[in-house]
């Protein structure tokens, strides 16, 4: 009823032969009859949580607090670029306020119209990176709820 | 998603040899694809994303355990000895007058009785029909241990098999 697999190479082939069939022969495994119902449980959670949508479908109320959170950002980084709080804030960000303040010195000498254009741009890319970060971690504190509510 | 469910379960459940986590599995896969539903819905290749995906997946459910990996791993010898010495029953007789559905049942239970390394090349090569040059590349491991893993997995199974079939 047994062969030593070293004694030839026929008894490998074999047994590669008849796990062939075998698998070719194997019918697929029956999903758990709650498989459906959890993901689409799953996916109307995913629908509530509003932040690991694309921000354009954010609710508007969040979408307004996301562009005051930038204009905000912006008005401290470039509209006191020599107060103690850009200051304290040069800590955290040392080279990008320093590159602002270089941006606003050059801005200073524009007309008024462009250096309206120059600090709506600023505050767009701001307004971006927080975005960014803020998507992050809600995407984050998401994937844990999930987890939790799956578990 | 009742046409692919039971694909992305077999898939993952074998890959893994485990149900639940199967299960677990199978729902991001899903979850995943509700989220590209536009591209999917006008491929014609949305099974074959599924079970990449489903693939992928477990892989990288094993690769978060890879403690207990990398202990399976150790116990073997390296990749360059020729492999042991097994006595594996004829597998023409294996299972021989046994009807299909007990065939194919005992084949699932001793799949997931063997240990991670050696069922997940297998599963690969045999179910997902990989070669082995890709089965290394996916579990970044050398050609030479995939066939190792492999051979000796199928032995294993096939010993696997007769115990399951005398205790049955």
């Amino acid at each position: 009823m047994t062969h030593n697999i070293e004694q030839s190479e026929s008894p490998e082939r074999a047994l590669e032969q008849w796990l062939n069939t075998l698998s070719v022969n194997q019918p697929l495994l029956r999903a758990p009859a709650g498989l459906q119902e959890r993901v689409l449980a799953a996916v109307a959670l995913r629908q509530r949580q509003w932040w690991r949508q694309r921000i354009t479908d954010w609710p508007r109320w969040a979408q307004a607090l996301l562009w005051l959170a930038g204009v905000a950002s912006a008005c401290v980084l470039l509209g006191l670029p020599n107060s103690s709080v850009t200051s304290d804030v040069g800590h955290w960000f040392e080279l990008p306020a320093a590159l602002l303040r270089v941006c606003v010195s050059l801005g200073s000498a524009l007309a008024s119209s462009g250096w309206l254009l120059l600090q709506t741009v600023l505050s767009a890319v701001w307004l971006l990176v927080l975005a960014g970060l803020l998507a992050t971690a809600m995407s984050w504190l998401g994937l844990r709820q999930l987890a939790r509510h799956a578990g | 998603m009742q046409a692919y469910q039971d694909m992305v379960f077999s898939t993952a459940a074998r890959l893994l040899g485990n149900e639940a986590q199967a299960e677990d599995t199978a729902q991001e896969v899903f979850l995943k694809a509700y989220q590209n539903f536009a591209q999917l819905q006008a491929s014609s290749a949305a099974g074959g994303w599924l079970k990449t995906v489903t693939t992928n997946l477990a892989l990288n459910h094993l690769n978060r355990h890879r403690r207990r990996w990398r202990l399976f791993s150790e116990l073997r010898v390296s990749e360059n000895d020729a492999p042991a010495e097994f006595d594996v029953p004829v597998p023409d007789l294996l299972l021989a007058g046994i009807a299909d559905a007990q065939q194919q049942q005992l084949l699932e239970q001793a799949l997931q009785a063997l240990p991670d390394h050696q069922r997940v090349p297998l599963v690969l090569y045999h179910f997902s029909e990989m070669p082995y040059a890709d089965i290394a590349q996916q579990l970044n491991i050398s050609l030479s241990k995939v066939k190792v893993d492999i051979l000796r997995g199928r032995q294993k199974l096939a010993i696997a098999l007769s115990t399951l079939r005398g205790e049955s």
